[in-house]
């Protein structure tokens, strides 16, 4: 109990502070079984432009497993290798009319069918650094060393999952999750990173609201 | 005045080096990927794969003034990727080690072979990306070598360099193998969906559908 007082102390010392926000927009209804599985897609562009991180597509998928209601989460590597190359890059649907024409192919409807996937999940956007601020100097001499200042960088996450409901052929809704924070380094001869979270906090907020709008 | 006489940790001198090397550029890759079959309509076609040495060992290499050595072997990639591609697209495949009497069989015959690789660096580009072009030319042959048509295929793949960041700085040479893979999937699907729409070789088909009735 005592060491897990002094983790719990230490994490909250250590870690700086997040900002959030999620904002949702429901289109239509929406329910899940558990035999049910959800698909999270980061939109991957062959033009200008970021591409949605892989580790925050995966953190979605593996947070979307832990939410209250069960339903089967595919992974993004898993579905497009198992419906290659419908979901390509190249070829890749980028709206819902789009897939309509893609699921015309009897072979896709039915590979889509045989996995059981009621909802893909697309999710674009990034976590950028916005900025940075102080400075630090580290010495060392045969009497010991250490370094003396203060930094500080920013972090802001901007995300947006579209959600099509695949079996009724409709974009049933929009979430938006948004996050920004500080991270500082102190130093009094020991450096001290107290390190935001941003990323994982908007991927938490994400899947949560996901499961939850799934949910209906 | 003190001198002050600066250490460097084991720690720093080990990310110094990472620095270093990151600076120096340049990787070496060996390209070991497994490819997706296509998920296509099979065309009712024996086809046969003929590929030479030059293309089962292809390694591209470059010296980049300023930014190191790169090479990228992919002769055993591409090779699986046409395996791949070729079981997904036609009813039945096999290799053939040549024409006439080495591709009996074959109704159809693909021989690739890479016309341009290209690779672009974040660092030439002023973007986050690894870019690499592949271009293949595919010549479609009958068994005794008529020519059917010979298709031009140009792959695009593209790696966004912050999903490969370490605490070492960013590793080059996974995120250049991520856009080779990219590429050569980019390949397999541009032949699996475009293939069967190819003037000649839908006139092919029609011709053969025609002349076995």
């Amino acid at each position: 109990m005592r060491r897990l007082a002094w983790v719990a102390c230490i994490a909250l010392l250590t870690s700086g502070c997040v900002t959030s926000s999620v904002q949702v927009l429901r289109e239509g209804s929406t329910g899940i079984g558990g035999q049910d599985a959800v698909v999270v897609l980061g939109k991957s562009l062959q033009t200008a432009g970021h591409e949605t991180e892989i580790e925050y597509i995966s953190c979605v998928g593996r947070s979307l497993l832990r939410t209250e209601t069960p339903f089967q989460v595919i992974s993004q590597h898993d579905f497009k290798d198992m419906t290659f190359p419908w979901f390509e890059p190249r070829f890749a649907p980028r709206e819902l009319r789009e897939f309509s024409v893609h699921v015309d192919e009897p072979l896709l409807r039915q590979r889509i069918e045989t996995l059981g996937v009621r909802y893909i999940v697309w999710i674009e956007g990034t976590t950028e650094n916005t900025g940075s601020s102080g400075g630090m100097t580290c010495a060392a001499s045969p009497a010991g060393a250490g370094c003396f200042g203060f930094v500080s960088w920013e972090k802001s996450s901007r995300y947006e999952a579209s959600i099509w409901d695949v079996r009724n052929n409709a974009t049933v809704g929009k979430i938006s999750s948004q996050a920004s924070g500080t991270s500082f380094m102190p130093a009094v001869i020991v450096p001290v990173p107290m390190i935001a979270r941003v990323q994982a906090n908007a991927c938490s907020n994400m899947a949560d609201q996901i499961g939850e709008f799934l949910a209906g | 005045m003190a001198s002050i006489r600066t250490t460097i940790s084991r720690s720093s001198r080990i990310a110094l080096l990472g620095l270093l090397l990151c600076a120096c550029g340049g990787a070496q890759i060996e390209m070991q990927s497994s490819y997706p079959l296509p998920l296509v309509q099979p065309l009712p076609v024996h086809a046969g794969l003929m590929s030479d040495d030059a293309f089962r060992t292809y390694k591209y290499e470059e010296s980049i003034s300023g930014f190191g050595d790169w090479s990228v072997a992919l002769g055993r990639d591409q090779q699986r990727m046409f395996e791949q591609t070729m079981r997904g697209l036609f009813r039945q495949f096999s290799k053939v080690s040549g024409l006439g009497q080495e591709a009996m069989g074959s109704e159809l015959v693909l021989q690739p072979s890479v016309t341009a690789f290209e690779i672009s660096l974040p660092e030439q580009t002023q973007t986050e990306f690894f870019e690499v072009r592949i271009v293949y030319r595919i010549g479609v042959l009958e068994p005794q070598g008529r020519e059917v048509t010979n298709w031009t295929v140009s792959a695009y793949g593209r790696s966004d360099t912050r999903n490969f960041r370490t605490l070492a700085g960013s590793e080059s040479g996974s995120a250049l193998a991520a856009a080779t893979r990219t590429a050569l999937r980019d390949a397999s699907a541009l032949i699996s969906r475009q293939f069967p729409l190819l003037p000649d070789v839908k006139a092919w088909l029609t011709e053969r559908s025609a002349s076995a009735e």
